[in-house]
């Protein structure tokens, strides 16, 4: 069943139709999530928040206005914005290291360098922007799903990110920016 | 592995990296960073979520009154709830924003005795050629010709002929009217009677809903001083730049939503040109549409089949034809047109009425939707006209609007084949101080080629065939209201410069 029909089985109120759109969105949504709050708590309480929302809503969802990850990112962003108004700080990109995998010490170590070196570029970001990067660059999205998770056109957002890695290529050593750039093609 | 040429399509500049970068790619795939959530998480959302039930689905009026609790004190709730009641009220108990299901209609029509909307033939029916721009603007004059004036001679310029016309302008010489000719077949026209529909505007909860309003604080005046009171017309609101705007309007039993301008939405779809390559199809539009009214509860499936405006593109045609620049139009409307007696009802320009949704052409999203409104009748059978011939002379000469269009050397346009359609017209009935919706049986003539600047006048004529009327707008050969020529462009009249007195 593809998704287009599992949504609308989940429309017609056949909640198990729900759980294969779970499975293949909720490990794209912590990441995010995650990227942007740095705390595993938090991130599982916004990651639950997200879901808990699309899952309530998805009668609202219209496949004429764009694919359901888009839709999907865009609640959980929506979700993080409203956690920062909450608490008044803002969540920033300073400590990326906290990986909660189990990868080999020496990958970690390397990915952890690279990462280092990229931070203070991404500092000097905007928000949107830094959000295209990690949606694109991160989490592989398409620039149609990220214009419908950000709410902008599919053509801002590509000018959007080529303004970005223009930024970082001036900012950041070749092997980060490549880094970077791999995970974006 | 990397495509290097889309690398270098979006920073040019790397090309000439291309060695290092190579030897950098393989070991970049391993270093990788891993960002995992816990499974036990997942898989305890996962069984959260699919032990809910889906929440319902809610109309639309039922979705934009959910009263959001940090948003909404007690007496506004109050109010917003008995609005809930009285809308739905206004369609029927538990009926949707459409007519019965199956599709059949009978079921919303109430049938009258002939007749019932009393005479048709009120002179407030004139007033709909005014409205319907019928007769060009006069510079520096009054439109206003009365009843039983002779027609002016056409071509001979000078000042209107008419006796009890007033003078407007000067117009200048030559000008001749466009003759309409009709030379097809004799249509078979009805014998006897025909339906009149009229839409109901059945709100029952304007009282209630005042009484609701009376008792709610509002920090501004106290509304109980007043007595009783009748909430004619509200607007809701749903928060944020991408939250809605509807008003309810009870006296006309009408909605309209639109975007929420009031909290930050701005429509960017005029701030670019567009061309005909970025028109998306009738389908794709046609379906944005129906998906932004069923999001709301709207139920189209009874009403005729949509139809997209393309009514800019003949003219985007014809000034392209001519190597210029040609419009666009940023957002087309896609009409859901009412249908009445198995037939499609048309507005005063012979376009379909009916919904109406705005869809942008740039993302095929749709922005705003008029004239939502319950689609309940009453009909009544009114006599209509059985001379071919009358109705023929009427068309030729305008039809109910008149035709006004005209060139220095004159001509002729042919109208196409008559086809049925029930016209919308507004009439008010000043004995009952009421104002009616009526959909009246019309035989409807399309003009032609229409030649030079005519081609921007009305793309068709009509003939109501509803005897009452006709006999209001046809007093006779030389009693239907003059022509007023159009004033042609001319050069600047000669005007003298002042004198600077203060020169001398």
């Amino acid at each position: 069943m593809d998704e287009l029909e599992l949504i609308r089985k989940v429309q017609a109120g056949d909640s198990a139709g729900f759980g294969p759109l779970y499975d293949a969105h909720i490990e794209t949504v912590y990441r995010f999530i995650w990227y942007k709050v740095r705390h595993k708590e938090t991130a599982e309480d916004l990651t639950s928040l997200a879901m808990t929302r699309a899952f309530e809503r998805i009668r609202s969802f219209d496949p004429e206005k764009g694919a359901f990850k888009g839709w999907l990112m865009r609640i959980a962003r929506n979700a993080i914005i409203d956690h920062w108004r909450s608490r008044r700080d803002h969540a920033d990109i300073d400590d990326m290291r906290d990986l909660a995998s189990s990868s080999d010490v020496e990958r970690d170590a390397e990915s952890a360098r690279l990462l280092d070196e990229v931070r203070d570029a991404m500092k000097q970001l905007s928000e949107d922007q830094r959000d295209i990067v990690m949606m694109r660059v991160w989490e592989g999205l398409s620039y149609k799903e990220i214009a419908e998770a950000l709410g902008k056109s599919e053509d801002a957002c590509k000018m959007a990110f080529s303004r970005a890695a223009r930024r970082l290529r001036e900012l950041v050593p070749l092997a980060a920016y490549l880094l970077l750039i791999n995970r974006a093609l | 592995m990397i495509d290097l040429e889309e690398l270098y399509a979006l920073d040019p500049g790397l090309r000439e990296h291309e060695a290092e970068l190579l030897k950098l790619l393989a070991r970049l795939e391993k270093a990788k960073p891993v960002v995992k959530a816990d499974q036990a998480f997942v898989a305890s959302l996962r069984r959260e979520l699919l032990n809910k039930e889906v929440p319902a689905h809610h109309p639309f009026i039922n979705y934009l009154l959910m009263p959001k609790p940090y948003l909404i004190g007690g007496g506004v709730l109050a109010v917003l709830l008995v609005a809930l009641v009285a809308v739905t009220q206004m369609q029927g108990p538990g009926a949707p924003l459409a007519p019965a299901p199956g599709g059949a209609l009978d079921g919303r029509v109430i049938a009258l005795g002939p007749g019932a909307f009393g005479s048709l033939s009120a002179a407030s029916l004139s007033a709909d050629r005014a409205e319907a721009g019928a007769l060009p603007p006069m510079a520096g004059g009054d439109l206003s010709v009365p009843s039983g004036s002779a027609r002016p001679q056409s071509g001979g310029g000078g000042l209107m002929a008419s006796e009890n016309a007033k003078i407007g302008l000067i117009y200048p010489e030559p000008f001749q009217s466009y003759t309409l000719v009709y030379d097809g077949e004799a249509y078979e026209l009805p014998a006897g009677e025909m339906d009149v529909y009229r839409r109901l505007k059945n709100v029952s909860g304007m009282a209630a809903l005042g009484r609701a309003v009376a008792g709610a604080p509002n920090g501004v005046l106290n509304l109980s001083r007043l007595g009783a009171l009748n909430l004619a017309n509200f607007t809701v609101t749903t928060g944020g730049r991408d939250g809605y705007s509807v008003n309810i309007d009870l006296r006309e039993a009408r909605a309209y939503i639109g975007p929420n301008y009031e909290d930050g939405y701005i429509e960017d779809a005029y701030d670019r040109t567009y061309s005909l390559s970025d028109v998306p199809s009738d389908d794709r539009l046609v379906a944005s549409a129906r998906a932004f009214l069923s999001r709301f509860g709207v139920d189209v499936s009874a009403y005729g089949t949509p139809v997209v405006d393309r009514n800019w593109e003949r003219f985007y045609i014809m000034e392209r034809g001519r190597g210029n620049d040609a419009y666009v139009p940023p957002v087309i409307n896609v009409t859901f047109p009412y249908l009445v007696g198995g037939e499609t009802v048309t507005d005063q320009g012979g376009l379909p009425y009916g919904i109406g949704v705005g869809v942008r052409i740039s993302d095929l999203r749709a922005v705003s939707a008029h004239n939502i409104a319950p689609q309940s009748f009453e009909r009544s059978a009114y006599a209509v006209e059985t001379d071919w011939n009358r109705v023929k002379r009427i068309a030729e000469r305008g039809g109910l609007y008149g035709f006004w269009y005209g060139s220095p050397e004159g001509g002729t346009i042919r109208l196409g084949a008559p086809e049925l359609v029930y016209m919308f017209m507004h009439h008010y009935d000043e004995a009952a101080r009421q104002g009616m919706e009526l959909y009246v049986p019309a035989l409807r003539f399309e003009l032609i080629d229409p030649p030079g600047d005519a081609v921007y006048g009305p793309r068709y004529v009509f003939v109501p065939l509803v005897k009452d009327i006709l006999d209001a707008y046809d007093r006779g050969p030389d009693e239907m209201p003059p022509g007023i020529p159009r004033p042609l462009p001319v050069d600047l009249p000669v005007t003298m410069e002042l004198k600077d007195e203060s020169a001398e």
